[in-house]
């Protein structure tokens, strides 16, 4: 499946393995049917951040497209999942730490996932305008077990690219603290991750978004989070 | 909001989430509702929006599914219908269903997927798109309510005919 998403949509696709749990060996062995799309439908509306015909909510944030996973059959790449998300469209904002936190419980739920890439595509009609609530994510992912730092490169992808990447990285560095360490500059960032959680990317990927909208003309930005093998945790 | 509604000799009272997709105990119609059905109880009748599907050729598509509340039903009927605007009505373009269990896992969903036609379609228009979802519960009494998705435009051109 191409991550091409439709407009005002958030896409992630994660390449990888992933351990069941015992229990969920068990379960799904035993014929369980919770596939990514209904952990994250039911998640997503227990929290009241999507928008389903049953649990309507004025928080409600996003809904769901489509999505695909290794674990019950329904990805049809060897992909670890890929998932579709509209955005709402009373949003002033990215979505992107919602979505991506319902993500990371639906997924830990079901196992333990070790990600070799993780593509995320942004629309970036919805990139925020003020950084500042930025902060508060940064504030909350610096206060992290350093063990889960992780290597890794970042590319960024939109129909014309019109930045320069340190540009990128200056403006960026102080919304990402200490969550976030830069190499030299290059086409691609090697950086080094506070985590490689879902949550904690989708959240660099928000911040990214914020510092391209300005730069690019193009709807859409995709984000490709690299890990090496050797690098896992 | 809470609302106490009475079925035959039994009343329940049932907590409306959201007022047209939580179906509450209401009196079913005749044909779903035999003298001797056991009260239906709570349950949400649920889909997402119609989508354009990722999947090649293009298409659109919608899911239903139904979350149990109260009710002792274990099983239900679950048909969808994606419907495209034309002038001030709607036209069903594909029809789904599908018997399951509730919960909305993937062997318990109904979908209804239309491949959109071939043609030529003009610069900027696009076709508007529903769903209609309706749960029969099996062996329980149960309202005609359906749920109704928002309606979505998309650069997709309907079937022109659907059996």
């Amino acid at each position: 499946m191409s991550l091409s998403s439709q407009p005002g949509e958030i896409a992630f696709r994660a390449h990888g393995s992933l351990r069941l749990h015992p229990w969920t060996e068990t379960a799904y062995h035993e014929g369980s049917d919770a596939d990514l799309y209904s952990l994250v439908m039911r998640q997503g509306a227990a929290l009241e951040f999507a928008d389903f015909r049953g649990a309507q909510s004025p928080c409600a944030q996003w809904n769901l497209a489509e999505a695909g996973d290794c674990w019950v059959g329904g990805a049809v790449a060897p992909e670890l999942f890929w998932i579709r998300i509209p955005v709402k469209q009373s949003r002033q904002a990215l979505p992107l730490q919602s979505a991506g936190l319902v993500l990371q419980r639906a997924v830990q739920k079901v196992g333990v996932a070790s990600l070799d890439l993780l593509e995320v595509v942004v629309p970036l009609e919805f990139s925020r305008q003020d950084p500042m609530p930025l902060a508060y994510g940064r504030d909350w992912f610096e206060f992290s077990d350093p063990a889960g730092r992780r290597p890794a490169t970042i590319e960024l992808i939109t129909a014309e690219r019109s930045w320069d990447e340190a540009e990128i990285v200056a403006k960026v560095a102080p919304w990402l603290g200490d969550c976030v360490s830069f190499g030299p500059p290059a086409s691609q960032f090697d950086v080094v991750l506070g985590s490689d959680t879902l949550d904690f990317l989708a959240w660099v990927a928000e911040v990214f978004s914020w510092a391209v909208a300005d730069e690019s003309s193009g709807s859409h930005l995709q984000l490709r989070f690299t890990f090496r093998a050797e690098d896992r945790p | 909001m809470r609302m106490k509604t009475r079925i035959g000799t039994t009343l329940t009272t049932a907590v409306v989430l959201a007022s047209a997709m939580v179906v509450p105990a209401h009196a079913a119609p005749a044909a779903e509702a035999p003298e001797q059905a056991a009260a239906p109880g709570l349950f949400i009748t649920d889909g997402d929006d119609v989508h354009f599907s990722s999947t090649p050729p293009p298409a659109v598509s919608g899911h239903g599914w139904w979350i149990k509340g109260t009710t002792k039903a274990t099983k239900a009927k679950v048909q969808i219908w994606l419907e495209v605007k034309v002038g001030s009505s709607w036209r069903v373009v594909a029809y789904g269903t599908k018997t399951v269990y509730p919960g909305g896992g993937s062997a318990r969903r109904a979908a209804a997927r239309m491949q959109c036609a071939a043609g030529p379609i003009a610069r900027d228009t696009k076709y508007t798109y529903r769903s209609r979802i309706d749960v029969d519960l099996i062996g329980h009494a149960d309202s005609n309510e359906q749920a109704v998705t928002d309606p979505l435009a998309y650069k997709c051109l309907p079937v022109s005919r659907f059996p």
